[in-house]
């Protein structure tokens, strides 16, 4: 749900149902790394509910495209940590019974 | 994905690096990135893991000293294997069986029936005792027993004798009898703290220490000592020798490490 003006569309609030700190924060993260954006921030209005208010002030593009582009952002740096994550988990394996994981900058207790 | 021309985000790929793996336990390090998308990632693995839990419990005979729904709630908390909870689909999503979950494609049960005999001596009730249906979901310590068995997986650390006789769910008397059906199905940990995967996860960030050569120079070997000893983690030391003080650790020069304790397996 987009609260915005009819004349000014670069500044708009966003609510999203059924989300929490877990989505808001990470969007006002990639949000805040886009040139675009002159402002951004998250609240949640009451801990009973599930909503989250998302505001975004933009330097001239429309609020909704620049949301829609951090959120595709987000969704792809989700992605790319679980290649990445799926490739660490398979060297560690392969590694690990070859010999000892030997990590060259190991913490030496 | 389209871009515009005139502004390109500073996406940053985060890089991933595993530091220990093992059935329970893994610590690895993220880069590259903020705290925003650990927290993330911590919040997920808690709360929105999917995983397999007892759900439904049909109780037909019970006089143990624990009433009925005592016992259904600690049967609720036993951890089940969930390497099949992906493929699983929700109760409530379930066409197959107007979702009152009683079909293989959303639940998996069990059965478990206890009489303490006329012996004098106290039956303990555990999850060794609760027979599943389907043999890729089961009680979590049963599984690893089995492993052990086979010969296939080092023993946990924590393996004691007391463990492999599994989690106590109830103690039983002489002429007293436990016989009920229970109905696992597949949860978040949002709904309920049973369908959590995750026994604890943390992150922090290390930091990053360099030692500033020049100014070191200029103290004496007691200010050195002294900065050594002022520590009350030991940080730094001091080599004999050459008098240098360097780390004691060799830190990571990362973002952030995530630690995190799964109790079923990855």
């Amino acid at each position: 749900m987009e609260h915005g003006s009819v004349t000014d569309s670069t500044a708009s609030s966003f609510s999203i149902m059924e989300e929490d700190h877990t989505l808001a924060n990470s969007v006002r993260f990639v949000l805040n790394q886009d040139p675009r954006v002159a402002f951004c921030g998250y609240s949640i209005p009451h801990p009973a509910d599930n909503k989250v208010n998302i505001r975004v002030q933009t330097t001239g593009d429309p609020a909704k495209d620049v949301l829609k582009d951090s959120l595709q952002d987000l969704m792809i740096m989700c992605q790319h940590v679980r290649g990445t994550f799926d490739n660490a988990v398979s060297d560690f394996r392969q590694n690990k019974t070859a010999e000892g994981m030997d990590i060259d900058l190991n913490k030496k207790k | 994905m389209d871009r515009p021309a005139s502004g390109v985000s500073y996406q940053r790929f985060p890089r991933v690096r595993i530091r220990e793996l093992k059935d329970d336990y893994a610590k690895f390090e993220l880069r590259d990135t903020d705290a925003s998308m650990a927290n993330a990632l911590r919040r997920v693995m808690i709360a929105e893991v999917p995983t397999v839990a007892i759900d439904l419990v049909e109780i037909e005979v019970n006089s143990s000293v624990l009433n009925d729904e005592f016992i259904a709630h600690r049967l609720g908390l036993i951890p089940l294997t969930s390497a099949a909870a992906m493929n699983m689909r929700f109760s409530r999503d379930c066409d197959a069986c107007d979702g009152d979950g009683s079909c293989e494609y959303c639940s998996v049960e069990f059965h478990l029936a206890a009489r303490a005999t006329d012996s004098d001596q106290t039956l303990e009730v555990t999850s060794n005792d609760l027979r599943s249906t389907d043999p890729k979901v089961c009680p979590v310590d049963q599984a690893r027993a089995y492993q052990h068995a086979l010969g296939g997986s080092e023993p946990y650390d924590t393996a004691t004798a007391a463990d492999q006789r599994g989690i106590l769910i109830v103690k039983l008397r002489r002429g007293q009898e436990l016989r009920l059906r229970a109905i696992a199905r597949k949860g978040i940990g949002k709904d309920h703290a049973k369908w959590s995967p995750a026994a604890t996860v943390t992150f922090m960030y290390e930091p990053e220490i360099r030692i500033n050569e020049e100014l070191m120079e200029t103290l004496t070997l007691d200010e050195k000592q002294g900065l050594v000893e002022s520590s009350p983690t030991k940080v730094f030391t001091i080599d004999p020798n050459t008098q240098q003080v360097s780390m004691f650790f060799t830190f990571f020069k990362c973002f952030g490490v995530l630690f995190s304790s799964y109790y079923t397996t990855m």
